[in-house]
């Protein structure tokens, strides 16, 4: 399979390291399915140079998805999307990678001094089914 | 992995004014490294120490094994530095201080050098002091990495540069740092070029070193934790490693060193609290350090 274009995106100035802001962004799209098994992910070198970041960041990121099973290195290329996933398919796996926006939301809705029902009910009026 | 720098127990003072106090660190062949400080923590008088501009009271300072001020002229030739002033020729043109410069060295990347000239709109016909700050130094920079060298030593190199400039200097030092495992250190103040481009930072706070590491690591340590109580604060809050403290009667803002230290589940249960946990950017670390 050929080298996939994918689009991540850094914010140098937030608070989260920047490898941790890559390694979300591909668990998101490997558990949705945008990545899939067996895509080849760019280069560490390509993604270095095209978000202008030191490389090791980026090897770094990759290293600790592979780790986690969500990668895999291939012999004389580069990363791929492990074949065989092992349990972040499920919802439960889904869900926890929405942790922290939910967190955040909690957080904004107390300062705006927004109740838990009036937020539930505001959620559920904007994810129709 | 061979360190290209080390400084030991290096000491400093400028009319009895200590500048440098008992400062070590290595530095390993082929890393970038970032220099943080406060304007007149001492960043300028370390850079040029390292290379042998001012000779230091107490300590030792190498470069390649060699120690400095007596550097062989094959060491020197591997070095290369920028300074904060632009220290160039004002009369000369572009081409003739690029032509000049050239004379010293060995190893002379012309093809970069032209490429780069061009890519940062420096016109070689023109006289250098009719150049703005910032032109100048890009050329400063241009002429710095020419020769090729293995360590480059940059005081503020961007300080003068327009965004664009910046992004493309980065471009310039990632690349040289990934293809010739170039050393850098650099000092600057525009935190988010260094989270950038740095893996380590080196954090100088009043001539002494605050800290030495990975910038990720620091990221994940120091943090803010937000406090809301639904009861009156006590007036001592059992937190290990506090920076920095803001406390009204039902809320505190606290930032600590190492926020793995701190017990979240204990203090909110302590406190009768909700807490929340706010990672910190360098910018907002440094602030907090120095507040």
């Amino acid at each position: 399979m050929t080298e996939q274009h994918i689009s991540l995106e850094i914010a140098p100035s937030s608070g989260v390291p920047i490898y941790r802001q890559i390694i979300e962004q591909v668990r998101r799209m490997v558990a949705s399915k945008q990545l899939k098994p067996g895509a080849e992910l760019p280069s560490v070198r390509s993604v270095a140079q095209s978000l202008a970041v030191n490389p090791m960041t980026i090897s770094k990121a990759y290293s600790l998805l592979e780790a986690e099973g969500v990668l895999q290195r291939q012999r004389g290329k580069g990363m791929i999307v492990s074949s065989n996933l092992p349990e972040s398919q499920s919802e439960d796996q889904r869900l926890h990678l929405l942790q922290p926006a939910i967190e955040q939301i909690i957080t904004e809705a107390r300062q705006l001094e927004i109740g838990r029902e009036t937020l539930l009910k505001e959620i559920k009026a904007r994810y129709k089914e | 992995m061979q360190n290209i720098i080390e400084v030991t127990q290096l000491t400093k003072s400028f009319k009895g004014q200590t500048v440098l106090n008992d400062i070590s660190f290595a530095v390993p062949k082929g890393s970038v490294v970032g220099l943080l400080g406060s304007n007149g923590a001492g960043k300028t008088t370390l850079l040029q120490s390292i290379i042998g501009l001012h000779l230091a009271d107490q300590g030792k300072v190498s470069i390649c094994g060699e120690y400095v001020p007596n550097l062989s002229a094959a060491t020197k030739q591997k070095i290369g530095y920028v300074s904060q002033e632009s220290e160039l020729l004002t009369w000369m043109t572009v081409q003739q201080i690029i032509d000049y410069t050239r004379s010293f060295y060995t190893r002379w990347n012309a093809n970069l050098v032209n490429f780069l000239i061009n890519d940062w709109a420096l016109n070689s016909s023109q006289k250098i002091h009719k150049l703005s700050t910032g032109q100048r130094q890009k050329l400063s920079i241009i002429l710095a990495i020419a020769p090729e060298p293995d360590l480059l030593i940059l005081d503020e190199p961007v300080a003068s540069l327009d965004p664009i400039s910046r992004r493309k200097f980065i471009k310039t030092l990632l690349e040289l740092n990934t293809n010739d495992a170039q050393t850098v250190v650099f000092s600057t103040h525009i935190t988010s070029d260094l989270e950038r481009i740095a893996a380590e930072v080196l954090l100088l706070k009043d001539g002494s070193i605050y800290f030495h590491g990975d910038i990720d690591e620091l990221k994940e340590k120091v943090a803010k934790v937000h406090i809301v109580a639904n009861q009156k604060l006590p007036n001592q809050l059992n937190i290990p490693g506090v920076i920095n403290l803001i406390k009204t009667e039902h809320q505190a803002s606290v930032t600590v060193e190492n926020i793995n230290d701190v017990n979240i589940d204990q203090l909110s249960e302590q406190l009768d609290a909700n807490i929340r946990i706010e990672p910190l950017s360098l910018d907002d670390i440094f602030v907090e350090l120095h507040s």
